[in-house]
Order: C-alpha cells, then structure tokens, then sequence
C-alpha cells in the first residue's frame, strides 16, 4: 500500500555544525516540492561552526505563510545530537514524534566543567510517548560511512512522513556528493528498516572525574557577606534565606582559594582531597 | 602543617567585625603567615590597643595584649625589652596608631625596636561610630565631616619611613597574597617593621561614601578612579572633576627596607641574639 501524501506538516531538523542539519533540511523541502507543496524553511546557523547548535525548520502544505514552527504544534523532530533534539520538546504537539540519534557531542564550552564534574545528558525525556531514539551513530558505521547518520534518521522519518520512498531516494540522489551517494542510500535503507528495539545506548558519561577539593564551611561564623559568591571564578557559592553561604555546586572548584582567603569570618575552608593528574585522567597525556 | 583556623580561640569566634570587614581579611593572611612558621603561637605576643582593628588578637590563641588607646607600641616596646626571645607584632588601626598615639609610632620608628608594626587603615574611626580619621582622604565623608573631608590625610608608610622605620611597606584586603608575601618579609625583617593595610570599614566608611558593602566595598581598591566616582553620583556637588582619590593610587608592596642597628642591639641587651635561635 503506498503511503499517502501529506496535505501539510512541519518538519524541525536540530544538530550541531558539521553534521549536515542544513542539507537534511534540503532533502526535506525538495521532496515537498517535487509533490507540488509550497514550502518554507529557516535555518539557524552561521557562528555554530563545528560543535555549535545549527537547526533547520521546514514548513509545508498547500500554502506556506510563516517560516516559522509555532510551539505546540510541531509534528517531527530530526535530532542529530541528544541534546539538540531535547531543546525542541516545547515545541512538540501532543501527538509529535522525535527520531533523536544517541549520538552525544559535548560542546566546548561544556567541556569546561572539567574537575570533578560530570558531563551529565538530559535523559528526562526518554519517558517521552513520542521518542524514537536511534542509534545513528553505529547504522552509519554499518552503512559504510559514518557521515550518513543523518540519512539514517531521514530513512527512519521515511517510515512516519507518507512520501514514497522513490521520491526519498531520487532527492537523496540530487543532494548528497555522487561518490557517497552508495553509502547514503545504504544507510537510508538501516534507517527504514530500524525498529525501536534495543533501549538507547547508555547516556551516562563514560567516566566521572572525582571531586578534587572539598568545602567546608562554619555555618555560625558566616555573617553573610557575601565576598565569596562574588569572588569564586566557579560561581560557586550563593546565599539562602538566612543570608548564609551555600556551596551549589561544589565540585566544581579547581582550589584557587580565593573564598578561603578574602573570607573576613574563617567560616570556609578548602580541603585538597588528593592529587590529581589531570591529563591521564582526560586522555591528554601519552 | 597547621592551618590559620587551628591558631583561633574557637570559643570567642565568630568575632564581632561586621559581614564584609576587611579587617577579617588581614586577620586571615596574618594567621596564614603565622601559621606557615609556626606549630603553635607560644612564642608570640600579639600586642594591640584600642579599636576594631585591636580586637581581633583576642580571637588569636598567641600571648596577647589588649592595651590602651594609642599605646600598643609602647607596651610592645616594654615587652620586647623584657622578653627579647618573643616575635612581637604590634595591632594597631589608623585611628590608633596615627591619631592618638602618632607620637609612639614615630618614636618607635625613630629606635628601630625589633618590632612588627600592622597598621590596619580603614580611613576612619570605625568602633567609635566612624568620625574623621587622619587618614581620611579629601572629600571623604564621615560622621563628623557631612560635607566632605577639607583635610589632608596621612601617608602612613611616608610617615613611618621618615621616622626611622627600617622596613616600610603596604599591602591591601583586595590582593592577600601580596599582603602574605609583605607581612612574611616584614616579620623576618631585623628592626622596626612597619605594615600599613589597606582594609575597608563597610558600616562606616563604604555607607557613608556610597561605595557599597561586602564585596562591593571591597572591590572598590581595585576600580580606577572613574568607576568610583560613578557610585559617588548622589553627591555631584561636592565632588571634584577629578573624581575621587581612589586608595589604588597608592603603591602597594615593600617600600623600603635597610639595615641598621635596632633598640636592643644599641642597649646592648642580653639575650637578644635568642629570637635568632
């Protein structure tokens, strides 16, 4: 039975830079096209490079007036990066579906939570009815080329949004570089062939990096002054309702001791638990 | 190794300064100091008078001596006579060491005594209820000058290198490390050592002139002139077009240090060479 053509839709494809969010895009809107929808597409992109956050929208149906997705009502997500798919949910209808690879990419400048700190993903919306997680990552690996995991998710969207595959295939073949193009259409068949079978591949960091200092503080010699939350270079420490230092996020602090030091009452101290070598435990040394 | 907070009275604490004094600040490098040279204070008398600075050596677990007004320097002379063997540091605040008892610090200076001499400035008489010190700067407001301070102020470390001094520096609450560093130098300096530091009375001086509390205040020995004269905007007719005199203008570190025979040396007292030991 062939699929029937949708009379409009919206489609939102989120990654970051470098993994073809823009060209996915592409593919989606020339297959409207080529079925006569009117179609409008926006794309944030530009200072994202590799790493950064890039999404393309893409509205279709008889007559397109707003390029924009409305929050509420978008029908599909195309997530790339976990955490891309994830900053699209608000924007879900009820009855929306997400295909979001488990692929994880950390962002340089999450990177820097570097000592103690674990790169935590956001797994809450794994409960959600509307995901379908796809490990893109080892599908393009299978299909010949690991680039292509963004194909894989397109065949998976193939399977929900009703063009025929035919027109799927002849856009892929318009877009993609013709001596990929193999690899692409192989990795397009993993993705209509994937089943939600196999829960997504574990999200937790590999390793957590353990706390290098530890605060203390003499909860009744604080008098609240508030030195510490302005000096702490980590944003560390803040004040509760009765006005006493609180470390929020203590592992986070690299032992510069600057609380320590400009505390007028001694109520901080900053306790070395253990030495650490740094580049064994990142990977950087040899 | 000992930590500052081993060498309190952990039974007088928390101490009395108010949220944000500098005062806990220089206290806090002082202890450091003190603790990186030695396991416990038995051999040193911390010698204060009176003032919110003076208070802080009775939070010190050190022999300690909470004085008259103004002469602080005067009993650690005694004391330093009469006890060669002891490290004594001298406590004093601006109001003390340079208003009512000035004529000490220079006579003191003049001996070269084999002292350490901290002179906590806070550019008013904090404890008191914040009146016009001699170290106030120009246009300062205080309790006692509503309409701007018409005063010059005192340079302390001028003062006391042209009284005698042998060692004369400054440090300031903002930059601890140069305090430590100074205040290292200063003790394992033979002679009269004088610190003077630059702290901040948040109820008094930081209120009075606008330039916040906490942090804020504290920050202020680090903005350039501009910045401070901004938060002086409720003033605009009592300020000057060049702002305000801004405590970072001052040089901060060793100012001058020679050699030269100190009190006890000149006496030819016994048993001075045992600090030595």
């Amino acid at each position: 039975m062939a699929p029937r053509v949708p009379k409009q839709g919206n489609v939102v494809v989120a990654g970051v830079g470098g993994q073809g969010v823009v060209l996915a895009g592409n593919i989606i809107a020339d297959i409207c096209l080529s079925h006569g929808l009117d179609v409008k597409k926006a794309e944030v992109h530009g200072m994202s490079q590799r790493g950064g956050s890039v999404s393309a929208q893409v509205r279709f149906g008889p007559e397109v007036h707003n390029v924009v997705v409305e929050q509420g009502s978008l029908q599909y997500v195309l997530g790339f990066e976990w955490a891309e798919a994830l900053r699209w949910m608000p924007f879900l209808a009820p009855d929306g579906i997400v295909f979001a690879s488990s692929e994880r990419i950390v962002p340089p400048a999450a990177q820097r939570n570097r000592v103690g700190g674990d790169v935590s993903y956001p797994l809450e919306f794994l409960e959600h009815p509307g995901l379908r997680a796809v490990d893109a990552e080892s599908l393009a690996k299978e299909a010949g080329n690991p680039k292509t995991a963004g194909v894989v998710l397109l065949g998976a969207l193939s399977t929900e949004l009703g063009f025929p595959v035919e027109s799927w295939r002849d856009a892929l073949a318009r877009w993609v570089p013709k001596k990929a193009l193999d690899a692409n259409l192989r990795a397009f068949e993993l993705g209509r062939a994937w089943k939600q079978a196999a829960p997504p591949k574990d999200l937790r960091p590999q390793r957590t990096l353990p706390a290098q200092f530890s605060l203390k503080l003499e909860e009744a010699w604080c008098k609240g002054c508030g030195i510490c939350v302005d000096v702490c270079p980590e944003r560390i420490w803040h004040l509760d309702d009765l006005e006493v230092a609180r470390a929020a996020t203590p592992e986070r602090c690299t032992g510069c001791r600057l609380c320590e030091k400009l505390c007028p009452d001694f109520a901080i101290d900053v306790v070395q638990l253990q030495e650490i070598d740094l580049l064994t435990l990142t990977g950087g040394g040899a | 190794m000992t930590t500052a907070k081993e060498l309190l009275r952990h039974e007088m604490m928390p101490h009395i300064l108010c949220p944000g004094c500098g005062h806990g600040i220089v206290m806090n490098a002082m202890l450091r100091v003190l603790a990186k040279r030695h396991d416990n204070l038995d051999q040193v008398a911390l010698v204060a008078g009176i003032g919110c600075s003076s208070r802080i050596v009775g939070y010190v677990d050190a022999n300690t001596l909470h004085t008259t007004h103004g002469r602080a320097l005067t009993f650690a002379t005694g004391l330093k006579l009469a006890r060669p063997e002891l490290e004594v540091i001298v406590v004093t605040g601006d109001g003390d060491g340079l208003g009512i008892g000035g004529n000490h610090l220079i006579h003191a200076a003049r001996r070269n005594v084999d002292l350490t001499c901290l002179l906590f400035n806070n550019e008013t008489y904090g404890m008191t209820g914040g009146q016009l010190a001699p170290t106030t700067v120009k246009q300062a407001f205080t309790t006692t000058s509503p309409r701007g301070n018409t005063e010059p102020n005192f340079d302390a470390a001028a003062l006391a290198k042209a009284a005698g001094a042998s060692f004369v520096a400054r440090g300031q609450a903002y930059r601890p490390d140069v305090l430590e560093e100074v205040m290292e130098r200063a003790l394992d300096h033979r002679g009269f050592s004088f610190v003077e530091v630059m702290t901040d009375c948040t109820e008094y001086f930081g209120r009075k002139n606008a330039l916040g509390q906490g942090s804020d205040l504290l920050f202020t020995q680090s903005r350039s002139d501009q910045d401070v004269s901004r938060d002086l905007a409720d003033w605009p007719t009592l300020r000057t077009p060049q702002g305000w005199q801004v405590r970072e203008t001052q040089p901060l570190g060793v100012l001058h240090e020679n050699e030269r025979p100190t009190f006890e040396e000149s006496l030819g007292l016994p048993g001075y060479s045992k600090r030595e030991v």
